[in-house]
């Protein structure tokens, strides 16, 4: 379950020491230009900036809780343009695998079981695929948004954009082999 | 001259005409894309928000393969793909992730040493072939195209090495030899929303509408772009965007390769202009 907030920071940072120029989060001078950049901040509880604010507070956990990791699109803006070098984009998948490690949900947890279900997809098949990918999320999150998007599938298919049976790689085999040597290794 | 070439599962799946159009337009260069045997999706930019050794592990696979091929160069037409594979490969650099990845990897029987350069197709035939050659294999030039070269935002982020991180303009040096104008798009790099647009579509829309908005601003017939899943998003939500946006007159959305390969003298149908969802009416007359 979740940790207090400082242990959390703490393994945040120790979380980034594994991507190259990780350790650069300390040298944050707070400039915000990574939200003034951000397409997506105006949408977030915390933007960019305020995210390491609150790391720095010990506050990681409201962070985790609120949706902000899961409006990043991942677009890099932050991170080219920070004066300080911080790989800010990995910060945010840092914090989704922060929260899905401890258990905590984000209010709105949609981005979360799309990803979720996307890793179950090429965990199983090594391949992923639009259309099982969709089901399956769909399955997950309520008809309505079915709904909204049986057009979408509809046009994708009409256009023959559509694989109707999933890929399936002999290289699945090799990655079961390497998911079970991470998983002994984590015990 | 002979390249190793990672499709990608949104590439194969979702974007036959990309594919195609690739090859066609590579073909007339000179070029010859071999498919990297037994590829496994890159991870995309999902993976890694779950378990990045296994992110890094799972993609690196595939740089292991085109290692032991002999290929100095991996080339992909996504720029999902392209930037998550440079990502695994730089991720090698860090010694602790080298370290548990390849553990990870050896229980697979692979290694990957970390020679390997991922590239992107729009570079390649920036780079490799130029501006000169791709003008001698124009046949049927595209006067009178107005076209939004659209980059999206991994094409140039964060590897800035290939052109500029805000305002990058490899497809348009690309397609300039085809006759084509080239408008001047000042949203080229801005972020289409990525998966936004199905776990978060108000925001999803909002970003496109910005990039599609810029295009008809800057008068453009088309916007072209170098990737699958920009593809599908600027193309397929251009009537919801109807719904809450002023867009009314959908704009059609062709990958740079289309385009290429129809001014080498390729027709609609080769390039699979009908696989467009919305149909570019106009070139499929003219190319038809
Ligand atoms: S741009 Fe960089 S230094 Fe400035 S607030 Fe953001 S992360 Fe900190
Ligand atoms: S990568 Fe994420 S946090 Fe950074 S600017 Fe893009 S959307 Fe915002």
């Amino acid at each position: 379950m979740a940790s207090p907030g400082v242990p959390l920071s703490g393994e945040l940072v120790k979380e980034l020491e594994r991507i190259p120029d990780g350790e650069k989060i300390k040298q944050c001078i707070q400039c915000g230009t990574c939200s003034a950049s951000c397409p997506t901040a105006y949408a977030m509880d915390y933007t960019p900036r305020a995210v390491i604010a609150a790391m720095r507070a010990g506050q990681l956990e409201k962070v985790l809780r609120s949706d902000t990791a899961w409006l990043c699109a991942s677009c890099y803006s932050c991170t080219v343009r920070c004066p300080a070098g911080i790989q800010f984009t990995d910060m945010m998948y840092a914090l989704k695998r922060l929260g899905i490690k401890h258990g905590i949900t984000p209010k709105d947890d949609r981005g979360q079981k799309l990803m979720a279900t996307f890793v179950e997809d090429v965990d199983e098949s090594g391949r992923s695929s639009e259309l099982w990918l969709m089901a399956k999320y769909f399955m997950r999150t309520g008809p309505q948004a079915a709904l909204r998007d049986a057009a979408f599938a509809f046009n994708m298919w009409r256009n023959r954009r559509l694989k109707l049976v999933p890929e399936r790689v002999k290289a699945a085999e090799q990655l079961k082999a390497i998911k079970r040597a991470l998983e002994r290794r984590q015990g | 001259m002979n390249y190793l070439f990672y499709p990608g599962c949104a590439l194969e799946a979702s974007s036959p005409h990309y594919y195609k159009s690739c090859r066609l337009s590579c073909e007339k260069v000179g070029i010859q894309l071999d498919e990297l045997e037994d590829w496994t999706c890159c991870g995309a930019t999902a993976y890694v928000g779950t378990d990045e050794v296994k992110a890094t592990a799972y993609s690196a696979r595939n740089l292991a393969l085109a290692e032991r091929a002999g290929a100095t160069d991996l080339v992909t037409a996504c720029n999902a793909c392209y930037i998550t594979l440079r990502k695994s490969d730089k991720f090698f650099t860090n010694e602790t992730m080298r370290h548990d990845a390849s553990e990870a990897l050896q229980a697979a029987g692979l290694a990957y040493d970390g020679t390997v350069r991922v590239r992107h197709i729009a570079e390649v035939l920036l780079n490799d072939v130029g501006p000169a050659r791709i003008k001698e294999s124009i046949t049927t030039p595209l006067d009178g195209l107005k076209v939004a070269c659209y980059h999206g935002c991994l094409l140039t982020r964060p590897f800035t090495d290939i052109g500029d991180p805000e305002q990058p303009d490899i497809m348009d040096r690309v397609l300039a030899p085809t006759g084509a104008e080239m408008v001047d798009f000042p949203a080229t790099a801005k972020c289409c929303g990525g998966m936004l647009m199905t776990t978060r579509r108000e925001v999803g829309l909002a970003l496109v509408y910005e990039i599609l908005s810029c295009a008809r601003a800057m008068k453009a017939d088309v916007v072209a772009v170098a990737c699958p899943l920009c593809s599908v998003n600027l193309e397929a939500y251009q009537d919801a965007i109807g719904q809450v946006y002023d867009w009314d007159r959908p704009m059609p959305i062709v990958l740079f390769t289309q385009l290429l390969a129809l001014a080498q003298g390729a027709s609609a149908e080769d390039v699979g202009l009908d696989q467009c969802m919305i149909r570019p009416e106009f070139l499929m007359e003219r190319f038809a």
